[in-house]
């Protein structure tokens, strides 16, 4: 990728807007002057409006802990506010913290290559994951025969791969997955054993006010201790809450509705019906509604088809699915994808190499423990949804524990983040231009760096050092200079330091170091994963983690018995235990938002039922997957994939092409109430009626007219989403998915 | 001896096209040049539908069409099997282009970079490779392959579903594969387009979600073993030759019997009449034909017959004039010949030859070896047009322009195959040096034609008749032609491509005993050397037959089948630059969407049969 270093648009040298913002009128200026000018700003806003004023948000840190590590760390120290961007993007799946208590889970992809039955659900493998891909196909397909089943509403790239495909119809993949536990609750295929020691559908829940029945009302523990029916005993058992081991010979009850005796907290006693989670959840996946006949109406996937998959789904162990985040960028996706953990919990397809349920989004997962270099001495930011920015200021609903900044931003640190190519272009355009300062730091001329006050040329990938880890792949690795940074670039670490150096002096100890001074602090304090690992062993490659070889997803409770959820880093042990307090797999939410909004199970709700009506109306839905000719925007520019992936193209079968007179290779515009832009027609069988299809990431120049998904600006948040917050682990997601639009043949 | 091959196992292939961009990555190839890439195919109607990947390259043939194809022997095959075109040598005509069946070839004007700016690597590795304006395709990474490294493509693939390897080494990689692939998975290797006798060395094994319905009683091992084939046509040449030489020296030494030569005395009065070497006595007294009258003592002509023949000629005797010898002494002669006896055990071979060497009958000869090499050289015609793939074009001529593609046509086959512009635009002097026997051999049938016109007898005329000048002139010219690439055999080694040897040497030679025995004929003629003349008039006559007849199979071929594939090139250029069809706007390496087509469709049918007309190429995103 010789083109991201030689290309055209390469950033030479700091820039200063000149013009009006986005008018591309820049002067060149030395580092001494943008710094100079960025801190003077940066001292004002600190002393005007206090340091939270000042937002940090970077793409993506799991993919550099030194160099962008290092922006957090002056956050940090600042004191300034910082957006994860990982909730922003996405990639955050609140289906899983809902049930897992963590925002996504991977198993190493090698453990891929044991299945012998895979579900790519709504996942495009052969292309986002084109590295790991190979596990599917060398390993699992050609040596385990395993096969492979693929929903997607198109036939992507990973169709090719399938043995099935399932053209399933946008958005109802929910109704889809629990028709799927129906047909395995129908059948019996049902794992007990997994099911009482890792998840909570043996706890019952209180007819009179939905709460879930606790020791303590039984008077037989705390309010964190949570109850079970031994039916070999014949008595009430408490839950350990410390481990998931379960005495031997104990036989949980899942069904059946008791009465029973509860003390309420000032000693009143009363009786009360409760019944367990499973049979509630039997209740309601057992109705008409989830019959495949009936989910076929739904989904347009054949109920036959339906019970073969799921049946297969049970028996063909192991057996695996791979999430893609077609299902998570929806509003409901979060019942999707607790329909699909339920689903994989009444198989017990969990806690073996090749049994998993698998998210692989965003390069978020942190690998070890790194506060020790982003949060120096216990500081940490001043963390806030970057929703809220781009939604102008906090909604009423906002989680309490966000210090939204009461003066609003005032100064935007954009570090290699393209927030102007997202789905979202527009307010945040807006939201830009109330600030300040917007500084944008990259190595190539972005519509974001476009629209900046100030330009900071950093190096590419081949021009630093860093440390990186993924979460597919349990390793750590040494990002190595291996190009003599061009023109005037600067590692991040070092235009830290030169911002500190100017806006508090004081603070300079915390950058004396340089990276390989970085990533020593960040092994000595990255915990057990990377015990006894050190910066030699990285200089001669990639060094793995110490976790079990292969990893399988939630290794510690399936293996160590420990209590759900796992340790989501960088935060502390226990940060997120409020989120699934039974410490099991939770199918059931008592917290009143999930009722309120009749949530509490994973139910499907048709996923464009929250659309204002005209919305509703309009005909066709649009899909925005991954390309493979970029990493999101990243690589847009490249000439030489320019070259074989040569204009953006919208996905549109006959169908509706036909409809609307359009032929393949015509100019059309996609539009809604939001806006439009136009592109050419790509007229094939591969795609739904009804949907529409544009790879995201494409910059508005190569766009015959118009913002590119100027159609997607409608921002909106889920409450469930904000019960909580835990940056990155509990906070909204987004829903750029649930679009609707038409299409029409532009002159 | 290593014969290198590529096996690409569609069950691990995922369409990322790291291959495509590797190879760009790793040969620095120009816009819109493609060494590797991935044909995206669509296959069946919604929600039947299937997508294949298959990732295509030059398959580094057995038998290479582009080889064969190309007039300047730039293609050479090397020893280990890889397939390169010589930078150096290449003329840029464009033939392999349209030769090659999988359009694997890519021959643009100009080379359009990526980058302004040019880096170390640019100038020092990749632009002193690929030279402007030939013709260039895949190399299998020869470089690297070179150092004992994998090609770049292969090293790039993600998912190790390019396996490449040694073929005639039963440890390498890919012999390992390709066992293991038959006993566990029961695929065998096959190549794309068997039909086209390409015999490729790359190929696939199947998908095995399509495995059951595509693995068929066949085995397809062609790609992979190759079956012999190119040896049995070397052989046929070699068999050819051999008759050829065999009949030459037949002929050469044919011997006449000791009795049946003229007494002492009969040359001497044959001397006293000798008129001129323009009459039957210049042959016949001058001991051509073993000196001997038979020719007129056996036909029994009568006088006005006699007379008719030698004042017009007959075969090849040309006719004299009544005033080199007056019709009474023409009776004489006839007089005298009739007492000659006539001994059937004594005629000699080349006697009896020339018997049947009747005007009728050598003109029956020569229709039938005309006939024979048209019929064959058509064959050959189609052969190459149905690999270049010309069917698949025609249905877009119309949006194109009948017209206007005929125009193309007949410009691209006088510019390129007339003016040979591809060597003048690289080599005057190699321009020149074609030239000579080219157009020589222009100047020798415009001459044959006038004098079809002009002196139907073939009588014989002065030297400075301009017909015959420029006959002598044309004949000299492709005399000289071909001395000069007899020379270029002795001196330049590097003329051998190794597969095309047979075919040249063949022409080449027979051109060389055409030219030379018939430039011996004329000479010996007019030095009135009558000795040999006839043995060697019958060589040139034998020569020029051979030389026709075997034109499709020798490299005399090119005379027709190269102008025509570079006119079908030229034809696919203007219409890819048209934007004819939304197919050849797409296609990164513009040209050959109608190869791929049919490729497609090949492979659909075989993994996706069900999909049947439902095929489609999508090249993007």
């Amino acid at each position: 990728m010789t083109h991201m270093i030689y290309g055209p648009d390469r950033i030479k040298a700091p820039l200063i807007r000149t013009g009006e913002r986005g008018a591309g009128n820049w002067k060149e200026a030395t580092w001494d002057e943008a710094l100079d000018h960025i801190a003077g700003h940066m001292i004002r806003i600190r002393d005007e409006y206090g340091p939270e004023s000042m937002l940090l948000f970077n793409q993506v840190v799991g993919t550099s802990y030194v160099q962008k590590g290092a922006q957090v760390r002056m956050a940090s120290l600042l004191g300034m506010s910082f957006a994860t961007a990982y909730d922003f993007n996405g990639d955050i799946s609140m289906g899983f913290t809902h049930t897992l208590g963590i925002d996504s889970v991977e198993c190493e992809t090698k453990s891929w290559g044991h299945a012998k039955y895979a579900i790519l659900w709504s996942s495009n493998v052969f292309q986002t994951r084109i590295p790991d891909a190979r596990f599917l196909t060398e390993h699992a397909k050609q040596k385990n025969g395993c096969k492979i089943v693929c929903i997607d509403p198109r036939c992507s790239q990973t169709a090719k791969g399938a043995d099935l495909w399932l053209p399933i119809k946008p958005g109802t993949d929910g109704a889809l997955a629990l028709s799927m536990c129906h047909v395995l609750l129908e059948q019996g295929l049902v794992d007990r054993r997994f099911l009482q020691k890792y998840t909570d559908v043996c706890t019952f829940v209180r007819a009179d006010n939905g709460d879930r029945l606790r020791a303590s009302d039984l008077r037989l523990g705390g309010e964190d201790e949570f109850v079970a029916f031994d039916e070999a005993s014949d008595d009430w058992f408490v839950l350990p809450k410390d481990t998931l081991k379960l005495p031997e010979g104990i036989e949980l009850s899942f069904t059946g509705t008791r009465q029973v005796d509860v003390w309420s907290a000032d000693g009143q006693k009363a009786t009360i019906s409760v019944t367990p989670v499973f049979q509630l959840i039997e209740d309601i996946v057992m109705r008409d509604d989830y019959r495949p006949e009936n989910v076929e109406q739904i989904t347009d996937i054949p109920a036959e088809t339906i019970r073969q998959v799921a049946t297969e789904y049970a028996t063909m162990r192991p057996s695996s699915i791979i999430i893609g985040m077609g299902l998570n960028h929806r509003l409901h996706g979060d019942l999707t994808i607790r329909s699909i953990l339920l689903l994989s919990a009444l198989a017990g397809a969990h806690g073996k190499a090749g049994e998993a349920v698998t998210i692989y989004s965003g390069q978020h997962h942190f690998r070890i423990d790194l506060s020790s270099w982003w949060f120096p001495e216990g500081k940490r930011p001043n963390s806030v949804p970057m929703h809220y920015f781009v939604l102008g200021g906090p909604t009423s609903t906002i989680n309490q524990k966000i210090n939204y900044p009461k003066h609003g931003v005032k100064a935007l640190f954009v570090s290699h983040g393209n927030p102007l190519v997202t789905e979202f272009s527009d307010p945040i355009k807006k939201a830009i231009d109330a600030l300040d300062l917007f500084v944008a730091i990259d190595f190539s001329m972005t519509p974001t760096c476009e629209y900046a006050d100030v330009v900071l040329p950093a190096p590419t990938f081949w021009e630093k050092h860093d440390l990186v880890g993924t979460g597919c792949h349990p390793y750590l690795q040494l990002q190595q200079e291996v190009v003599t940074p061009r023109h005037q670039s600067r590692p991040e670490l070092w235009m830290v330091r030169e911002l500190i150096r100017r806006v508090d002096p004081s603070l300079l100890p915390y950058f004396a170091c340089d990276e390989f001074g970085a990533i020593e602090i960040l092994l000595e304090g990255g915990g057990k994963e990377c015990k006894g690992i050190t910066l030699d062993q990285l200089k001669d490659g990639p060094v793995r983690l110490a976790v079990p070889d292969p990893e399988v997803g939630l290794d510690e409770q399936f293996h160590e018995d420990k209590v759900f959820p796992p340790r989501a880093y960088p935060f502390p042990e226990g940060a997120n235990r409020e989120f699934v307090r039974t410490g099991r797999m939770e199918f059931y939410k008592e917290e009143d938002v999930f009722r309120k909004h009749e949530e509490s199970f994973p139910v499907y709700k048709p996923a464009f039922s929250h659309l204002s009506e005209e919305d509703q109306a309009l005909p066709l839905c649009i899909v925005t997957p991954h390309s493979k000719w970029r990493v999101h925007s990243t690589h847009s520019n490249n000439p030489v994939l320019l070259n074989i992936n040569r204009r953006p193209e919208v996905e549109i079968h006959p169908s509706d092409a036909v409809k609307r007179g359009i032929r393949d290779g015509d100019l059309v515009e996609i539009f809604n109430h939001n806006g439009g832009y136009k592109l050419w027609a790509l007229v094939t069988e591969g795609i739904r009626p009804g949907v529409l299809c544009v790879d995201h990431g494409w910059w508005d120049r190569y766009l015959a007219e118009g913002k590119y998904h100027s159609v997607h600006t409608h921002q909106k948040i889920k409450p469930t989403h904000e019960n909580y917050f835990l940056p990155a682990v509990y906070a909204p997601g987004q829903h750029w998915k649930d679009t609707r639009v038409d299409i029409r043949r532009a002159e | 001896m290593a014969r290198y091959s590529m096996l690409i196992d569609l069950t691990r292939c995922i369409g990322c096209d790291a291959c495509t961009v590797a190879c760009k990555q790793e040969n620095g190839t120009p816009l819109d040049t493609f060494f590797a890439r991935v044909v995206n195919i669509e296959a069946g109607k919604f929600p039947n539908v299937k997508r294949i990947y298959l990732p295509m390259l030059c398959y580094h043939c057995e038998n290479p069409a582009c080889l064969k194809a190309c007039p300047n022997k730039a293609i050479v095959k090397r020893r280990d099997g890889i397939v390169l075109i010589d930078q150096d040598r290449c003329r840029g005509t464009g033939a392999c282009v349209s030769a090659c069946p999988y359009g694997n070839v890519i021959l643009s004007e100009r080379s359009q970079w990526y980058l302004d700016s040019e880096q170390a690597y640019e100038r020092d590795f990749v632009k002193p490779r690929l030279r402007e304006g030939v013709a260039r395709k895949c190399t299998y990474c020869a470089h690297r392959v070179d150092e004992g490294l994998d090609p770049a493509c292969v090293v790039a693939c993600p998912t190790n579903a390019r396996i490449f390897g040694d073929l005639d080494d039963s440890n390498s990689v890919l012999s390992n594969y390709i066992v293991e692939q038959r006993e566990k998975t029961g695929r065998e290797p096959f190549p794309l387009l068997a039909s086209a006798g390409t015999l490729p060395a790359g190929a696939y094994l199947d998908t095995m979600a399509a495995q059951e319905s595509a693995l068929s009683n066949e085995l397809h091992n062609q790609g992979t073993h190759g079956t012999g084939r190119p040896k049995l046509t070397k052989a046929l040449f070699v068999i050819l030759i051999a008759i050829a030489v065999l009949l030459a020296s037949k002929l050469s030494f044919a011997q006449t019997t000791e009795g049946l030569r003229p007494s002492p005395e009969q040359v001497e009065r044959f001397k006293e009449n000798l008129f001129s070497t323009s009459s039957c006595i210049g042959c016949h007294g001058q001991e051509a034909m073993g000196g001997m009258g038979p020719p007129i003592a056996g036909t029994k002509l009568t006088e006005a017959q006699f007379l008719s023949i030698v004042r017009h000629g007959k075969g090849m005797m040309p006719g004299t004039s009544a005033s080199d010898l007056s019709d009474s002494k023409v009776e004489e002669i006839r007089q005298e010949l009739l007492k000659k006896p006539w001994v059937e055990s004594q005629i000699p071979i080349a006697y009896k030859v020339g018997q049947v060497l009747k005007t009728k009958n050598v003109a029956m000869i020569f229709l039938f070896v005309f006939a024979f090499a048209f019929v064959f050289g058509i064959k050959v015609l189609f052969y190459w047009l149905k690999v270049s793939n010309l069917a698949m074009l025609l249905p877009y001529i119309p949006k194109f322009g009948v017209l206007r593609a005929t125009w193309v046509l007949f410009a691209a086959l006088v510019v390129d195959g007339f003016f040979v512009a591809s060597l003048w635009r690289k080599s005057r002097f190699r321009w020149a040096m074609h030239g000579l026997i080219l157009y020589g051999f222009c100047g020798l049938i415009l001459g044959d034609v006038l004098m079809q016109i002009y002196n139907p007898t073939r009588g014989d005329l002065p030297l400075l008749d301009p017909i015959k000048l420029l006959l002598i002139a044309s004949g000299a010219s492709v005399m000289l032609g071909v001395f000069y690439v007899m020379f270029r055999y002795r001196v330049d080694d590097y003329i051998d491509n190794g597969m095309t040897l047979g075919r040249d040497f063949l022409f080449v030679n027979l051109l060389f005993h055409t030219i030379v025995s018939g430039f011996l004929t004329v000479v010996l003629n007019r030095l009135g050397i009558s000795g040999w003349l006839m043995t060697i008039y019958l060589y040139h006559l034998v020569s020029i037959g051979l030389l026709i007849g075997t034109a499709p199979f020798t490299r005399f071929a090119h005379v027709w089948v190269v102008p025509a594939l570079v006119a079908v090139t030229r034809l696919t250029e203007e219409m890819v630059k048209a934007g004819v069809d939304l197919g050849f706007q797409r296609e990164p390496s513009p040209g050959r969407h109608h190869k791929t087509v049919r490729i497609a469709r090949e492979i659909a049918e075989r993994l996706a049969p069900e999909a049947g007309e439902n095929v489609n190429i999508r090249y993007y995103p």
